[in-house]
């Protein structure tokens, strides 16, 4: 699943480490979910979501092709 | 699990291991109780390292403590324990009829069981998780 969340955190000024850690996870965490490589649970990716003050739908781009992981 | 009974488990097995190696010494018993007691300090002196560093570095702990929760960790861990399983499966069975077509059906037979029991297991836990999710 393809997501905005580098660019907007990029936007925002916010550093993975900062990110990550506001997350709870690791800096690598991070870095898989901004390349795509790793798609998060639907609560980390409501986390993520909410600290950006934005909606899922918003961060994370759904595409009905796409296969789960 | 609770660093403080990680403490106390490496604690512990460094102890069995240097009970071990000492009656080892004392009665000439089998070298693999000499092989199990020295692992058993080594692991435990580890573990202990590992422990004590947890209790002092705060940045260690920290991460650790990250890494324990981190979702793309857990998920590593289950994808692990598929490849591990999977690949078990293969081996097991491809070593079964290795070993019966060189004619050693004892190998074979402790090959094939190892695979059998793996694969209930597997269905036994899907059953179990099938009811809980």
């Amino acid at each position: 699943m393809k997501n905005r969340i580098e660019e907007i955190r990029r936007m925002r000024g916010v550093r993975q480490e900062e990110f990550a850690k506001a997350m709870g996870v690791s800096r690598q965490t991070i870095s898989s979910l901004e390349t795509g490589r790793y798609n998060p649970s639907i609560f980390l990716a409501y986390k993520i979501a909410r600290y950006f003050s934005m909606t899922i739908e918003e961060v994370f781009l759904f595409e009905e092709s796409e296969d789960n992981r | 699990m609770n660093n403080n009974r990680r403490l106390i488990n490496s604690s512990v097995e460094i102890v069995v291991g240097a009970v071990l190696l000492l009656a080892v010494k004392l009665t000439g018993g089998d070298s693999i109780w000499l092989g199990m007691g020295g692992a058993l300090i080594v692991v435990g002196a580890i573990q202990l390292f590992l422990g004590l560093r947890y209790r002092a570095d705060a940045e260690y702990r920290e991460r650790t403590d990250t890494e324990a929760t981190d979702e793309r960790n857990q998920f590593i861990r289950s994808r692990a324990w598929v490849c591990a399983g999977t690949g078990f499966v293969i081996v097991g069975g491809v070593m079964t009829v290795v070993f019966q077509i060189l004619g050693r059906q004892e190998l074979s037979t402790l090959c094939g069981t190892g695979v059998s029991l793996l694969v209930l297991l597997y269905w036994l836990s899907y059953l179990v998780l099938k009811k809980k999710y």
